[in-house]
């Protein structure tokens, strides 16, 4: 890219790089005129320059239409005149207050967003009942709703959270009729995917919560199988089929993934449990947090097991301030299955006596690193120092192609005033109830006080025995290659 | 399926045993035939034993082939993991059979115009894959000879034909020297030194399995061979070899090991206990540095165990983790342990 080394050249790709990898960061609204690539790169570089000069300088209202609620990124030359600029400026300011509440080391990454910020944003920002001009068009309620519940955490979970991105994106392509005033977009292929998915994917990603990578895998995949229908095709031929298209993915690499990943022959009991010495000693695997394939080898390990239930058991750890290791716990135990539920504190307590340690993950790294809740890689350093196989269970669809040494690079800012919530559970002699109070209460008014709440981890690949996918166990070492023979056009 | 080759199928079963006996009749018959270069291995006798019944078979469709064939298999490897002669046969029967399966799997989805057709090509090309086993040996001697340098010392483990091969080749362009470990119980280390020492003319010490330690400062590489190489590119071997491979990293030797790549298994172990083995093989403690009897050499009285509530574990195999290996020589080249498994994806995907 860069043969003559020349400055301004290697700026300009590594500018289209990060364009093309993060097409949330560097959205354009759709009222804005449109600008040619050039133009538009210049635009940034100037933002950036004014960026760096004027810091604290406060903004300039934003319009209405502008999607993305992200302060000091490129807003300070949009002034579309916009009716709702008086609220965006007082947003701006609490959003500026909470920007110098973030952990400078982690500055790059984008700001927690209050759930109640994304309610009051969503509907203002596609405005309805606008004649579908050029390239407006608006946001399904669905989508709204969704990216609410995104925000607000009710959805959760790499899986979860792609099947419900699908699902949405089912139910509004099922809705959508071609406009008679198309714009001069007559493709149905375009329209879908310039009206439909791309500003549902960046109201999700840019407003409501940053997408995971199970979520930007199915939704690349989506719009390459939009994009590669018939062109004459008719409006309902063209929906049924990629409404099929939606209902396979979700079918074939998450739900029967799962399942194969639980079914797979090495992770059976008979198998793990076999020959001479320690027969009679029952199993002991340890997991961490909450994971949709973990819980079903576990379901199906007890289904298949003849001793009863005694056979193996489960410790859960968990940590805090998510707890999502509770739902598992209910989980299992309704199967019937031995379980112990402790907090990470107490690791390496129990790390003694397991046999077997099984991890969930929200990502694979190509180089065998693993995205995921954080406390993961704790975990699995901890196994790895006691010398007790860890095995990351996840389905290939959550395999990125992206390589991340460390943490900090690619990572999300959860909430950071549940970090605050320090109420200790046994402390009843407290004289207040609330929920909010402890030592943290005040932290937003705090010099110098600054809470981090990180959502994901990265476990280096040497802390990791084995990956479990649905087309069995893998080297960590080998996730590149699955990659490859998955993707063979590539 | 038809009530006809269903009673095929059982028939199959000891038919199957049989062709596998036989197959492997020329390399366990007698110990001249165990250093016979072109010696069938285990797992291409198990291909060969499949290909048999395919000839045999009166199946009509695709399936119902598989499904003799996976009986087959599964009737091969059970009768591997009964065997007692102190080798664990099962991961090599077992790669032999999954590799033919896939294969045939292959063959059919190749679209040929009909079931008969399809049948004809397994035939012909498994046919073919029999002469590989001496071919992939000979290659790796070729890789691997180079590894040897003049005037080194190379410690082996137990009896393996491949790294004779490589020994063999070695020797006749340059001088070195071999170590090899006594392999208990079955004094596979000694036969073999017989054998280095007297046909190949090497200058061969043996030691005790135990003495591993005290010698590997003075060895420069190590190299041994393998039943069975897993997915994650550790290998399953001779009891011993796990030990071998941790000692030959703390004292920073080169740790080689040689496979033909027909030796892959779909395993996944992470412990020692994971590796498929047969049971206890009932073994003998004696004391040879005091003769009780005076009279021959031979008769130590062994430790007598049986009234004691001692429990003996004799497992033959143990598993060596992709960590400790430095190389793998097989016949689809040099590969490092991660390697392998990118191998088995690509064979098995």
């Amino acid at each position: 890219m860069t043969t003559e080394g020349d400055q301004q050249k290697a700026a300009a790709a590594a500018e289209s790089k990060k364009e093309k990898k993060k097409p949330e960061g560097l959205v354009i609204p759709p009222k804005k005129p449109k600008l040619s690539k050039a133009e538009r790169r210049a635009l940034q570089e100037q933002q950036r320059a004014a960026k760096a000069a004027a810091k604290q300088q406060p903004e300039p209202p934003k319009g209405a239409a502008d999607p993305q609620n992200e302060p000091g990124k490129q807003n300070a030359t949009k002034n579309d005149a916009g009716s709702a600029g008086k609220d965006d400026a007082a947003r701006d300011a609490v959003q500026d207050k909470s920007d110098q509440k973030t952990v400078s080391l982690f500055s790059h990454l984008p700001p927690y967003r209050d759930p109640k910020s994304v309610v009051e944003t969503g509907p203002h920002l596609w405005p309805k009942g606008v004649s579908l001009p050029s390239t407006t068009f608006p946001l399904h309620p669905a989508v709204i709703e969704l990216g609410y519940q995104y925000a607000k955490g009710e959805i959760r979970g790499g899986n979860a959270r792609c099947r419900a991105m699908l699902a949405a994106f089912h139910q509004v392509i099922g809705d959508f009729e071609p406009p008679t005033n198309n714009g001069g977009l007559t493709d149905m292929r375009h329209q879908i995917d310039q009206w439909i998915l791309k500003p549902s994917f960046q109201y999700w990603t840019a407003s409501c919560r940053p997408h995971s990578v199970t979520m930007g895998n199915a939704f690349t995949f989506l719009k390459t199988a939009v994009a590669s229908l018939e062109r004459d095709m008719t409006r309902d031929d063209m929906v049924e089929m990629i409404q099929e298209t939606i209902d396979a993915y979700i079918r074939e690499r998450i739900d029967l993934a799962k399942q194969a990943i639980a079914q797979q022959p090495a992770l059976q009991l008979s198998t793990t449990s076999t020959t001479t010495t320690n027969n009679n000693n029952p199993q002991v695997f340890l997991t961490y947090g909450k994971s949709e394939a973990i819980a079903a080898i576990f379901r199906n390990m007890a289904a298949s097991d003849q001793h009863s239930s005694s056979s193996f058991r489960v410790i859960i750890v968990d940590s805090r301030p998510l707890l999502e290791g509770k739902d598992l716990l209910l989980e299992l135990r309704a199967s019937g299955i031995e379980c112990s539920y402790v907090l990470l504190n107490a690791l390496t307590y129990v790390m003694r006596d397991v046999t077997k340690v099984y991890l969930g993950a929200s990502a694979l790294m190509s180089d065998g690193g693993v995205l995921g809740r954080v406390g993961t890689a704790c975990v699995a350093l901890s196994a790895h120092m006691h010398h007790i196989p860890v095995l990351v269970c996840c389905e290939s669809y959550k395999i990125s192609n992206r390589v991340q040494l460390e943490s900090i690079t690619g990572n999300e800012l959860g909430d950071p005033s549940q970090v605050a919530m320090t109420t200790n559970a046994s402390s009843s002699d407290d004289d207040d109830n609330n929920n909010n109070n402890g030592a943290l209460k005040d932290w937003l008014e705090t010099d110098n006080l600054r809470l981090l709440n990180l959502l994901y981890d990265l476990t280096p690949s040497e802390f990791v025995s084995g990956i479990v996918t649905e087309l069995g166990i893998i080297p960590p070492t080998s996730v590149a290659v699955l990659l490859r023979e998955m993707n063979p056009q590539n | 399926m038809t009530t006809g080759t269903s009673t095929t199928a059982a028939d199959e079963i000891p038919l199957v045993l049989q062709d596998l006996k036989k197959h492997l009749q020329s390399s366990h018959g007698d110990d001249d035939n165990l250093f016979d270069k072109s010696a069938t291995a285990m797992p291409v006798a198990a291909i060969k034993a499949l290909l048999g019944v395919v000839e045999r078979s009166q199946a009509t469709t695709m399936m119902e082939m598989q499904n003799e064939l996976k009986q087959a298999s599964d009737c091969m490897m059970n009768a591997a993991t009964t065997s007692t002669d102190g080798r664990s046969h099962s991961i090599a029967v077992r790669s032999g059979c999954e590799l033919f399966l896939k294969y045939v799997t292959r063959t059919f989805l190749e679209e040929l115009p009909d079931f008969e057709q399809c049948r004809q090509a397994v035939l012909t090309r498994g046919e073919r894959f029999a002469g590989i086993s001496l071919a992939a040996r000979d290659r790796i001697a070729d890789l691997a000879s180079d590894f040897i340098q003049e005037g080194q010392t190379v410690l082996t483990h137990g009896w393996s034909r491949v790294v004779a091969s490589i020994l063999l080749q070695a020797a006749s362009t340059k001088h070195f020297d071999i170590v090899i470990l006594e392999g208990r119980p079955d004094a596979a280390g000694a036969r073999a030194a017989q054998f280095y020492s007297q046909r190949a003319k090497i200058p061969t010490t043996v030691v005790l399995d135990s003495a591993m330690g005290y010698i590997m400062d003075t060895v420069d590489i190590v190299l041994v061979g393998a039943e069975g190489v897993v997915e994650n590119g550790g290998i399953v071997n001779k009891m011993g070899t796990n030990a071998l491979a941790t000692c030959a990293q703390a004292n920073g030797k080169p740790f080689y090991v040689a496979a033909e790549s027909y030796k892959f298994a779909r395993l996944y172990p992470l412990l020692q206990r994971d590796i498929p083995n047969v049971g206890n093989i009932p073994m003998q403690f004696c004391d040879t540095t005091t003769n009780t009897t005076k009279e021959k050499e031979t008769s130590f009285a062994p430790v007598d165990l049986s009234s004691d509530k001692v429990k003996v574990e004799n497992p033959p195999c143990d598993y060596t983790p992709p960590k400790f290996i430095t190389l793998l020589f097989t016949d689809l080249g040099v590969l490092t342990p991660s390697a392998v498994s990118d191998e088995l994806i690509r064979l098995y995907q």
